[in-house]
């Protein structure tokens, strides 16, 4: 199968300094994975950089289609990003703010949208379960809540690249496991999904891939239990990791200094 | 409830509901108030007898005053109204924030110094083409000083920081103007554009300036759905396909045509950017995109009343309609910071 996304030889610098060396990486379709790695070791860099919103040497290919031949609507609708925090500016109503995700594709004024449109906010919306809010201005919301008219607005695009930077920071264990599943779920419709996260317990459960970063490269990258050996986890976070198998799972959680 | 049941519930397979009479309320409002700025001055006609005057059938005199008199008064009411509101949308659009204006920023003030500048070193009189030149180009100077200033993503506090210097310097720059002017009639045609007035215009103000405030709608009502993209931040708009650069540079344009032809035309008229939107604002339900035609037709109404006032106001000499709106403006900006205190408490950082 060829890659959704694959990454040869990227650098990025920022400001004269280099946060990312050299990285490269081939995803494929319908895959969930998880970027792992601590503050600062270029995770969010990375996948600005594969999102086209940062100035990156190397070649960044999307399908069998250079990233930078791409112009910006094109790239919009085959790649949904969505950013850290869950800010909106406005107390715009939860549907207008997943109506966004629709843009990419033309839609101007979510008061008359084709059933096209319609159907794919419905859906997004069927999915994180934010129906029930959609006219609820979203300052109104729980900050979980938002985070779901977040999630629902980036899968609206209904791009076959998406990519999350830290989709579970700062929300409750309940909406952490519930966007991790959605992301999951939005991988089994066939899209690359690729989520920054600290969460290894999670990551390590969910994910089919783990890409490990450490100091602006990658030092591994397969399936979770590959990736998240005890010499990883010592290298890379510091800490030791206790293991422990629950119904045929093997669980990982973060559990001392190194 | 399933599902299926939930979306009927939420009218999610329907359109979002709109106020659909917001616009046509407002353009009857605008409509009425320009008749009634045809009608109202010192001679007071009928509605029929503006008619009669605009279409060529009434008495001489009455012909005199609407069309040569009121006429331009009012085209320049409604365009400046209507521009105003539609720039302070447009800027509170692109920063994101409501008490952006471009009046808090210093564009008018800009504008109204380079226009007395090029005067003051007798480069221009009032009826060249020159003078809407020279106020566009202060405007978006100040414009872009402050986005320079200020930096991309300010903080409520840097921006009105920020436009307190450049206006404090555009005042001291118009200051200077006067204290240079060759002879006091000079001195005196500054002091009119710091008043803000649309008395006295003629047609030919009307052609000197509506060319640039329609170049500036169209450039700023274009960018409506990068408005609201712009919601979710900088870098999620820029991720759903908005060029944010070229917005950025294209709404200071905007807001710098707009405005420094209006300011060549009636001098300085402040607030009705930050008050339009704002009061629009929650008939839109917060939408920066649907906003801006309800702005510019609110800004329309506002200018035009502020005009009809002035004529209204029993006094000695006649009152100038910026000082108007500025009399109205400020106590409702104080109110908005009032309003917005606890944000701007934290917006120290």
């Amino acid at each position: 199968m060829s890659a959704a996304l694959s990454l040869e030889a990227v650098s990025v610098t920022l400001g004269g300094r280099g946060i990312v060396h050299d990285v490269s990486l081939s995803l494929s379709p319908g895959r969930f994975v998880a970027l792992l790695g601590p503050n600062g070791a270029g995770k969010t860099t990375l996948l600005k950089a594969m999102a086209g919103l940062l100035p990156a040497t190397g070649t960044i290919r999307i399908a069998d289609q250079a990233l930078s031949a791409l112009d910006r609507s094109n790239r919009a609708r085959r790649i949904g990003y969505l950013p850290q925090g869950y800010q909106v500016h406005w107390p715009l109503t939860a549907r207008d703010v997943v109506a966004l995700g629709r843009y990419p594709h033309g839609l101007a004024d979510p008061a008359r949208m084709s059933a096209g449109h319609a159907a794919a906010i419905e859906s997004a919306m069927v999915r994180t379960e934010t129906v029930r809010f959609a006219d609820q201005a979203v300052s109104t919301l729980s900050g979980g809540e938002r985070a779901r008219v977040m999630l629902a607005r980036v899968l609206a695009v209904e791009a076959s690249i998406l990519l999350a930077d830290e989709p579970t920071a700062s929300l409750d264990p309940r909406h952490q496991i519930t966007t991790m599943q959605d992301l999951k779920a939005e991988s089994r419709r066939g899209a690359l999904v690729v989520a920054v996260t600290h969460d290894i317990t999670l990551a390590s459960r969910l994910a089919d891939e783990i890409v490990l970063m450490h100091e602006g490269r990658i030092i591994a990258h397969g399936a979770p239990a590959d990736v998240l050996t005890d010499a990883h986890l010592a290298k890379v976070y510091g800490v030791n990791a206790l293991r422990q198998n629950v119904a045929g799972e093997e669980v990982i959680t973060p559990w001392k200094l190194a | 409830m399933t599902a299926k049941a939930e979306v009927r519930a939420a009218g999610l397979n329907k359109p979002a509901p709109t106020r659909l009479w917001l616009v046509p309320a407002l353009a009857a409002l605008v409509v009425c108030l320009f008749i009634g700025s045809l009608a109202i001055g010192p001679v007071r006609l009928a509605p029929s007898e503006v008619w009669a005057a605009l279409t060529g059938s009434g008495v001489e005199a009455h012909k005199i005053i609407v069309r040569e008199i009121r006429l331009p008064r009012a085209l320049l009411g409604l365009a400046i109204g209507a521009m105003l509101g539609l720039a302070g949308a447009s800027m509170q659009g692109l920063l994101r924030n409501p008490l952006a204006a471009p009046s808090l920023f210093g564009a008018p003030q800009t504008a109204a110094f380079a226009a007395v500048s090029t005067i003051t070193l007798g480069w221009n009189d009032t009826l060249s083409w020159g003078l809407p030149l020279a106020a566009i180009a202060g405007a978006f100077g100040s414009v872009f000083l402050l986005i320079a200033v200020a930096g991309r993503n300010a903080s409520l506090l840097l921006l009105i920081l920020s436009g307190l210097a450049v206006s404090a310097l555009a005042g001291a720059g118009t200051a200077l103007a006067m204290n240079l002017a060759p002879n006091p009639f000079a001195a005196l045609e500054i002091a009119f554009w710091l008043l803000g007035s649309l008395e006295d215009r003629s047609i030919r103000h009307v052609t000197l300036a509506l060319p640039f405030i329609g170049v500036a709608a169209i450039l700023l009502f274009a960018q409506r759905g990068a408005f609201r993209a712009l919601s979710l931040g900088e870098e999620a708009a820029e991720s759903l396909g908005v060029h944010v650069d070229r917005l950025r540079l294209v709404v200071i344009l905007g807001v710098a045509l707009g405005v420094g032809a209006s300011v060549a035309v009636a001098g300085t008229i402040s607030f009705i950017g930050l008050v339009a939107p704002h009061l629009m604002r929650p008939l839109v339900r917060h939408d920066p995109a649907r906003l801006l035609v309800p702005s510019a037709l609110a800004g329309a109404c506002l200018l035009l009343s502020a005009d009809i006032a002035v004529r209204l106001i029993p006094a000695t000499s006649d009152i100038k309609v910026g000082v108007l709106t500025s009399i109205i403006g400020v106590p409702f900006f104080l109110y908005l910071i009032m309003r917005q205190r606890r944000s701007l408490a934290g917006g120290v950082t």
